[in-house]
């Protein structure tokens, strides 16, 4: 991660500094974002229920500063924000860093950037968490190869995925210490009688389209990621598993000015090892030598009252099912409304409810009620 | 045989004029206005340049051209030997450069052959050797117009200048004429002895009744002119830099100005929109009288103003560029219909803007818009209207990457070129083929005018707010309009200017050359339009301004204003 910030400032710096004798047109920004929120959740040990009851107030995992910059048909971006205060010690993020090509017919963008598939609602608990692993694909941000056309279809080769229990990849074991953190880290360097062996052989691969046909806007594609494992007891293979993920996905936007529709499906197989996503269901992902099966997705209603004010309300479900064990579903709901104090301050009230239904095992899961307000100055 | 010919060419000629319907008419105001002799003296020497005593209001201009007189020999009585006199001996030419009020700065052109000194004579353009080149071979009547009316210069003749005049006006090898009164079939510009423009005039025909055709005029039509802002070298304020009337009751930040007859009762009216509303007034002599306004569908945001008599009914309409409260784009026609002002046409789904273009006046064009990441896409293109729809005609030929905003077209020695703001700001002047001819010293543009991209959000990024290019006009002079704003203007979504201006540019064939601008001033420039006179009155300009605020919770206060640019 240092090594991208550096690499990330040391980009910014040069665009900067060559600004005049480049001419090219740099535009900064920024957003500060700060949550408060009082929560009160509801989990359970077995059948016992406890209760904890908190108030919050932390700077947002969306607060970030940021540079475009464009020079005929080039363009870049490169922005840095706070991590989630989930995360707060792995110190600042990178959250993008691309450049773009435009060349005519359609854009290349190479670098980091979010997955084509990610969708998100107007839900702002959890550092505007737009329903994330509760009907939404947010699985955050990878180097990436994206060729978009412009009649709407584009290609994504991603970084690949060998999650297989949320969060970040895992890597092969038996790798030397100087390979450690670095793409390599799929590939075995050292003699380990005992090891863990991922093996891939194609990115993270999206083909989609997203179109506009009168007021509705839509957009869908299916993703495709596989890799295998291979687990080695003291020179024995004890384990040997390929993943297969499937993921198809449509969302649109529906322009009833000044009322909008908009909604997002999915379904797939083996999601949450596609999409590494820490915020996903435990039941999304591959599990003793079973499938997981996916669908979720979320809709939500919003209403311009004038200039100033905004409203919105939704509601998401995901189902995960391995068909061997018990179904992992979750739900959530917000409503909130967007205040705009002046063009560039905007608060916004919310109340937010999620559940997490039942796990897998079908144990009883957690449940929170949330209500806060988002404070956002953007510049 | 003979007789028949000149008979027959003499017809031929009293047709031509008759169908042309030129008249000889007495030497336009403004150039004996230009060249008239003006005396003042040298103040000081400053650096390389000198002062002199002729400032703001005193009736010259940047450019003029100013012959140094000092003392010469002593002029002795042949018989008593007492000095009666002195000879006047000419040291050399000063060019105005910079106005102030009270005096002015000034550079010599060419050779100084005595050094210049405090309290030597000056005199604007005379004796100044002149020569009329004739590109057009039928300006010998306006040759004999100048030279009575311009008696001052020392004037070459018509027919030798002609004949030894080079193919195309480049400066003489072997003539040395320090002024040059350059005719072609568009403009008669005047150079100076190092070819720099003085003044430029456009060429154009004004209509006269057959009866008053007569074999002379016909044989020797003259080529009336109309007089023009004066370009000059510098950026002096100079006359119509000050507002003649200031109309400050507006709340808001305009995002566009336009004028027009639009409810047909022959006077006209001004449009000012703001994000939320359009409002309408009527445009006086002495102010802005405001008459209403029409909001805007809620949530609705307004980026760009412009008006149209495309139905030709003698009402001009309004043509307002929106966003819905969705980001989808969602303009708006305006029109005085059935006694009132109302929204004929709605979600127009373009870019829309009107640029004047040279032979065929005001043209509404349009560019798509793409919510999937190329804020204008495809070629920008003309607009019909039939009824109360737009309807997309052919496609508006334009240099590559130009967009529908921050360009303008004027035509020059014969070709149409592109006034353009770049994307880092600079105006340049383009080919029709993109080539870069020229390029502003400074920055330029500037505006707070936006739409909103959300392209990127659903998937993690960041609304981006694409700000509208300054509006670029060009004068029927080749003239080139542009607003200057500086402030805060770099970033993203916050942006206030606090400083403005309006500046004027004219490309000579080989520079881009600031020559006017109004008096800077806090306030952010949003949008103007150039009226030109009619009917023998002064063009005017309108602009809308706002101020600046260091409370973002309440609205700016913002201004209309008028200008008198001092020429038709």
């Amino acid at each position: 991660m240092k090594k991208r910030i550096i690499s990330a400032s040391i980009i910014a710096a040069a665009l900067g500094l060559s600004v005049p004798a480049m001419a090219l047109d740099v535009t900064p920004y920024g957003a500060i974002r700060v949550g408060t929120w009082w929560t009160s959740s509801t989990y359970y040990n077995g059948q016992n229920a406890l209760h904890d009851a908190d108030f919050t107030l932390d700077l947002q995992g969306d607060s970030l500063v940021g540079m475009r910059v464009k020079e005929g048909d080039f363009s870049g971006i490169a922005e840095m924000g706070a991590y989630n205060p989930k995360n707060r010690a792995g110190g600042v993020e990178l959250r993008m860093l691309f450049g773009e090509w435009d060349f005519g017919g359609g854009k290349v963008r190479v670098g980091y950037a979010p997955s084509p598939y990610v969708f998100r609602s107007e839900q702002t608990y959890d550092s505007d968490g737009g329903f994330n692993g509760y009907g939404s694909l947010w699985d955050g941000r990878y180097a990436q190869i994206k060729a978009s056309l412009n009649n709407g279809l584009y290609l994504t080769l991603k970084k690949q995925s060998t999650s297989n229990t949320g969060g970040t990849s895992n890597f092969t074991t038996n790798t030397g210490p100087a390979w450690q953190n670095t793409p390599f880290n799929l590939t075995a360097t050292q003699y380990a009688a005992t090891n863990t062996n991922y093996d891939t052989y194609l990115p993270q691969t999206t083909v989609g389209y997203e179109g506009k046909a009168g007021i509705l806007k839509y957009g869908g594609g299916m993703a495709f990621n596989f890799y295998k494992v291979t687990q080695t007891t003291s020179d024995v293979v004890t384990s040997k598993d390929e993943i297969y993920s499937y993921l198809g996905f449509a969302h649109g936007t529906v322009d009833l000015a000044p009322v909008e529709l908009k909604f997002n499906l999915y379904t797939g197989q083996n999601v949450g090892n596609l999409m590494a996503n820490s915020g996903a269901a435990t039941g999304s992902y591959y599990f003793n030598r079973h499938n997981a099966y996916t669908y979720g997705g979320w809709a939500q209603v919003g209403y311009t009252l004038n200039n100033k004010i905004k409203m919105f309300t939704g509601a998401s479900y995901e189902s995960n099912d391995t068909k061997e064990s018990k179904v992992d579903d979750r739900m959530a709901a917000f409503a909130n409304l967007q205040y705009a104090v002046s063009k560039n301050f905007k608060i916004v009230p919310e109340f937010t409810y999620l559940n997490d239904l039942r796990s897998r095992t079908g144990a009883k899961e957690p449940q929170i009620y949330a209500a806060g307000v988002k404070w956002e100055m953007t510049f | 045989m003979f007789k028949t010919l000149r008979v027959l060419y003499a017809s031929i000629i009293v047709l031509f004029s008759t169908a042309l319907g030129y008249a000889a008419l007495p030497l336009p105001e403004q150039v004996a206005r230009d060249f008239k002799p003006i005396s003042g003296y040298v103040v000081q020497s400053s650096g390389n340049d000198y002062l002199i005593d002729l400032g703001i209001g005193q009736g010259v201009v940047a450019g003029d051209l100013f012959s140094v007189v000092g003392p010469g020999k002593a002029i002795t009585h042949p018989v008593s030997g007492k000095i009666i006199g002195t000879e006047e001996q000419v040291k050399g030419l000063l060019r105005l450069t910079r106005l102030k009020n009270g005096y002015s700065q000034s550079r010599p052109v060419g050779a100084v052959t005595d050094s210049i000194k405090r309290g030597d004579s000056i005199l604007r353009f005379q004796d100044m050797a002149a020569v009329v080149w004739d590109y057009t071979g039928q300006g010998h009547q306006l040759a004999r117009q100048l030279q009575s009316g311009l008696p001052h210069l020392q004037w070459k003749d018509y027919a030798d200048a002609q004949q030894k005049r080079p193919t195309t006006p480049a400066r003489a090898e072997t003539m040395t004429p320090t002024l040059y009164f350059i005719l072609t079939s568009q403009t008669l510009e005047v150079r100076g002895p190092d070819f720099e423009l003085i003044h430029s005039y456009p060429v154009t025909g004004t209509p006269a009744s057959t009866s008053n055709a007569t074999l002379t005029t016909a044989a020797l039509p003259a080529l009336p002119l109309l007089p023009v802002i004066a370009p000059a070298t510098g950026g002096a304020v100079q006359a119509g830099g000050e507002p003649i009337w200031n109309n400050a009751n507006l709340k808001g930040t305009p995002i566009g100005v336009a004028v027009g007859d639009f409810d047909g009762d022959g006077r006209q009216e001004a449009a000012i929109a703001f994000s939320d509303r359009i409002e309408i007034g009527r445009l006086n002599a002495d102010g802005y009288q405001s008459l209403g306004a029409i909001r805007l569908a809620g949530g609705s945001q307004a980026y760009a103003l412009d008006a149209a008599d495309l139905n030709s009914n003698g009402r001009t309409e309004l043509y307002v560029s929106a966003m819905n409260s969705n980001g989808n784009p969602a303009g708006i026609s305006i029109e005085f219909r059935d006694g009132r002002y109302r929204t004929t046409i709605s979600k127009i789904s373009w870019h829309l803007r009107t640029v004047m273009l040279p032979g065929e006046g005001n043209v509404l064009l349009a560019q798509e818009y793409n919510g999937l990441g190329r804020e204008f896409n495809g070629p920008v293109f003309r607009v019909k209207r039939t009824g109360d729809s737009l309807t997309r005609a052919e496609t508006f030929p334009l240099p590559k990457r130009i967009n529908l905003y921050g360009f303008a077209l004027f035509s020059s020695q014969g070709r149409t070129l592109v006034a353009n703001l770049d994307d880092d700001g600079y105006l340049s002047v383009l080919t029709a083929s993109g080539e870069q001819l020229a390029g502003s010293a400074d920055t330029v543009g500037g505006t707070e005018s936006y739409f909103e991209m959300n392209d990127e959000t659903a998937t993690g990024g960041e609304p981006r707010q694409v700000y509208l290019k300054a509006r670029v006009e060009a004068t029927s002079q080749g003239n080139i309009l542009v607003s200057a704003n500086s402030g805060l203007g770099f970033l993203g979504r916050l942006r206030m200017y606090v400083k403005s201006e309006l500046k004027l540019f004219h490309w000579n064939g080989k520079d881009l050359r600031e020559t006017w601008h109004t008096t800077p001033e806090k306030s952010y420039l949003a949008d103007f339009r150039l009226l030109p006179g009619t009917a023998g009155e002064n063009s005017k300009l309108v602009t809308v301004v706002a101020f600046p605020s260091m409370n973002p919770l309440t609205a700016r206060t913002a201004s209309v204003r008028m200008y008198d640019l001092g020429t038709p």
